[in-house]
């Protein structure tokens, strides 16, 4: 993974000091809150419901094993023992205390990491492959692109203030496993024929109450265009998009307002005009980038070890959690934080210590966390992971569920979030606890289900096969589901099934649907491809019967 | 009213009859239509709006680094250093910002975080070395070009500068580049040769960046070497040396300006 040189380590120093004198004059009234909050937000501290929530960046998903202790020790010493990984690559504490934060940010600068620039309205985390440069199907390790543009936009002044939030998504392999075209801007990387980087880009993609997936915007761009042609995007948007209206400020909104031509020419003219000059240095750190995540790397000798399956009475963690790695010999092992009835995505601090010695003893000390809110060892020998498996079950986090229905995406919901209509952790838990007898029989794999606990869709319900949004009706709390959404290659915004169900039902309606699926399905048909098939009145149909309004 | 500049960080009370802009452009409602003038006002409608920010850098490219560019409006203190790295030059204050704010807010505005910039743009009134230069400055190499080749680049190419650095008598006895953007700060003076220990920060203030072209020129390519080097250890990224001078080798006879170099070549020059 990427090591921090001087100037990484006195940046974020140097942030942390910054907002120790920035909540000091807050305290002191210098600062309003209304000048305050942008400020706050931008070091990712949140007011929710009960208290101040502090989020940390996990920038393009990669963590090492001390790293991960330090955010076991952070929930231990200022928090209530716990935290929640998200949908984006970063991890959430809910109890911080304002004035203990500069302190929280000075550790978390001592292991390398920050919590910039993870809210407020300005380009945030960049995501990634939780797989990047271990993926059998990679063909570019999307990691020195992503590491180019946090640093790009870490205190890009001319971007702090956008209309609204600006997320980026970073892939280099066949499949998508980041939910790249939900995202403001996606980059997909690719080699041309002398084997340089260039760079696909798809713009527009989002979720929230107008749930957009991304429209491709300029095909095989150099690395040396790459800066300077996403200054001027994000420099029309800002000029263009629009601020009198929140819930209409993304990307997405102008793209659809302007059409993408007009966009796309209005960029394509500033670019011309940009000098270029002050970015000819991106190409070189580009390769210093790459260098340095390649020399901290493992390097890995293929063997010729093959998993025996015959070895394993129940294979269903061999064949839900364990993939493909581009060094014969090694796996990438998915753990799942979706235990049976289980908060999805939350951690212990005990957890996350023993996680890491985990880490260290198979993993080589590596970690990753993925938007489906699990996290990943990506160098596991081959001839390690019945004693992997082992230790995991002994800790209760041997899950076989990656992958299916009850490996549920859910956001905080009513439970700790100041916009939230209606709980999605209940849900989730229910549903988990009702799914997990299903799957010990192998039924339920490839099944998305993600929960919303309001229309913003932190929980990515747009983007499941079976997506559940939370709503407040009549002061009762009602959710909707849709159906044929999925965040892949083939990203598609799901189809609302029907009439708002109530929590009780929500189970009833989610096995209704499952069923009708497993009914329907042919030989080596997906969830998706059998809603191709039959459309969301078949669904409907099987799903309302007999329901009490 | 109060302002509060980028070179220098200067930070002072001013009578506001002094700060009159000849354009106001309000944030909510951007009009580049017409030309710029020679001042130009961005008004911030909110602390929260950011347009300014993308307008600064479109009204600098718009207009060169002559106009002087000035933020207005509900600007926080924090936002001093955005304003600056996006091509402001000033930002005027009034006392309510200031009280409300504290003197000693605004005052370090612009001190100790300037300098956390990974990327720099063309914009950049500070002059900074951003980290990404700085890691690669080692790569960095003073071109070499003859004046026949330099004149064709500055026809290609925008915003090239050719920075003279011989001494005054020269000058004055030999002749001197004619082009619009030719500027001159004395490398050694005559006729001690003492180099001067002030020639990197004279040339900033001439208005030369660290990323504009720069075509360095003496009398035979020699010194304007030296010179280069010297700015290059500074920063400075896109250098060019003029590789035969303003006067050229010398012939047979001993004599310079009529082999090569700028004059021989019969590019346009001026004596003083």
């Amino acid at each position: 993974m990427y090591q921090y040189d001087q100037f990484d380590q006195a940046f974020v120093e140097a942030r942390s000091a910054e907002f120790r004198g920035q909540v000091a004059r807050r305290l002191s009234g210098e600062l309003s809150e209304d000048e305050f909050k942008p400020l706050r937000l931008q070091n990712g501290v949140y007011l929710q419901l009960h208290a101040y929530m502090l989020r940390i960046a996990i920038p393009y998903g990669e963590l090492s094993s001390c790293q991960l202790r330090m955010l076991g020790h952070i929930a231990e010493t200022y928090d209530k023992g716990y935290g929640h990984f998200t949908t984006r690559q970063n991890i959430q504490f809910n109890w911080p205390k304002l004035v203990d934060i500069p302190d929280i940010l000075d550790k978390l600068a001592s292991v390398q990491m920050h919590a910039i620039q993870t809210s407020g309205n300005c380009i945030r985390n960049v995501t990634s492959d939780p797989f990047a440069g271990v993926a059998a199907d990679e063909w570019v390790d999307p990691r020195p692109a992503a590491e180019l543009l946090r640093q790009w936009s870490s205190l890009h002044p001319e971007f702090a203030y956008l209309p609204r939030k600006f997320k980026f998504a970073v892939l280099g392999a066949a499949e998508d496993r980041a939910a790249m075209k939900f995202h403001d801007i996606g980059l997909w990387v690719k080699n041309d024929d002398t084997g340089a980087p260039i760079f696909d880009l798809w713009v527009g993609g989002g979720q929230g109450r107008t749930p957009r997936v991304a429209r491709l915007f300029k095909q095989d761009v150099a690395l040396i265009d790459l800066i300077p042609l996403l200054d001027a995007m994000l420099r029309v948007y800002n000029l263009h998009g629009r601020r009198d209206n929140k819930y209409k400020a993304r990307i997405k909104i102008l793209v659809d307002e302007m059409g993408l031509d007009a966009y796309r020419s209005e960029v394509e003219a500033e670019f011309a005009a940009i000098d270029k000059a002050p970015f000819a240095s991106a190409v070189q750190e580009y390769h210093r980038i790459a260098q340095n995540i390649q020399q901290a790397a493992p390097s890995l000798k293929p063997r010729e070890v093959l998993v025996d399956r015959a070895q394993w009475s129940d294979p269903r963690w061999l064949d839900n959690n364990v993939s493909a790695h581009k060094v014969p010999g090694y796996a990438v092992v998915s753990i799942s934080l979706k235990p049976q009835g289980g908060v999805p995505g939350d951690a212990t601090a005990t957890d996350m210590a023993r996680v890491a010695d985990l880490a260290d003893r198979y993993s080589l000390g590596f970690l990753r966390v993925t938007h489906r809110q699990n996290l990943v060892f990506p160098y596991v020998p081959v001839e390690d992971l019945p004693a992997l498996h082992a230790d995991l079950q002994a800790m209760g986090l041997a899950a076989a569920n990656i992958g299916n229905a009850s490996d549920i995406i859910a956001c905080p919901g009513l439970d700790y979030c100041a916009l939230a209509t209606a709980r999605s952790i209940p849900i989730a838990q229910a549903l988990s606890e009702s799914l997990f007898p299903r799957e010990a029989k192998g039924e339920l794999r490839g099944i998305s289900i993600n929960i919303s606990g309001c229309i913003n869709a932190c929980g990515h319900h747009h983007a499941a096969n079976i997506g559940i949004l939370g709503l407040n009706k009549a002061e009762k709390e009602n959710y909707q589901i849709t159906v044929g959404g999925r965040s892949d290659e083939g990203a598609r915004v799901g189809n609302i099934l029907g009439p708002g169900v109530n929590a009780e039902q929500v189970p009833i309606v989610i096995h209704r649907i499952i069923d009708k699926y497993l009914s329907e399905q042919r030989v080596g048909e997906d969830f998706s491809a059998v809603y191709d098939r039959i459309g969301k009145e078949g669904f409907k149909e099987a799903a309302y019967v007999d329901l009490a309004g | 009213m109060w302002i509060l500049r980028d070179k220098g960080h200067a930070f002072a009370r001013v009578d506001a009859a002094a700060l009159v802009a000849t354009k106001r452009i309000d944030s909510g409602e951007p009009d580049l239509s017409d030309e710029g003038g020679q001042t130009i006002e961005v008004k911030f409608e909110s602390s929260a709006d950011g347009r300014g920010f993308s307008l600064a850098r479109r009204l600098r490219r718009l207009n060169g680094p002559d106009l002087r560019l000035v933020a207005t409006g509900q600007l926080i203190p924090d936002q001093a250093r955005m304003a600056f790295q996006c091509g402001f030059d000033e930002i005027w204050l009034d006392e309510d910002l200031v009280r409300r704010h504290g003197q000693k807010a605004w005052r370090e505005a612009v001190s100790a975080s300037v300098t956390d910039l990974y990327v720099g743009n063309d914009s950049d009134r500070l002059n900074l070395s951003p980290g990404w230069d700085q890691r690669h400055q080692d790569q960095v190499r003073v071109q070499s070009l003859t004046s026949a080749e330099t004149f064709e680049e500055l026809q290609k190419i925008r915003g090239g500068k050719i920075l003279d650095i011989r001494t005054n008598a020269e000058l004055n006895f030999v002749g001197r580049v004619s082009h619009p953007d030719c500027h001159f700060v004395e490398w050694k003076s005559f006729p001690e040769g003492k180099i001067d220990e002030n020639f990197v920060s004279k040339v900033e203030d001439k208005g030369l960046t660290k990323n504009c072209p720069i075509f360095v020129i003496c009398r035979s390519g020699v010194r304007s070497l030296e010179a280069a080097e010297v700015l290059k250890d500074h920063g400075f990224k896109n250098l060019t040396n003029i590789s035969d001078g303003f006067e050229g080798d010398l012939n047979a006879q001993g004599r310079r300006g009529s082999i090569n170099g700028w004059k021989a070549s019969g590019l346009p020059w001026q004596q003083q």
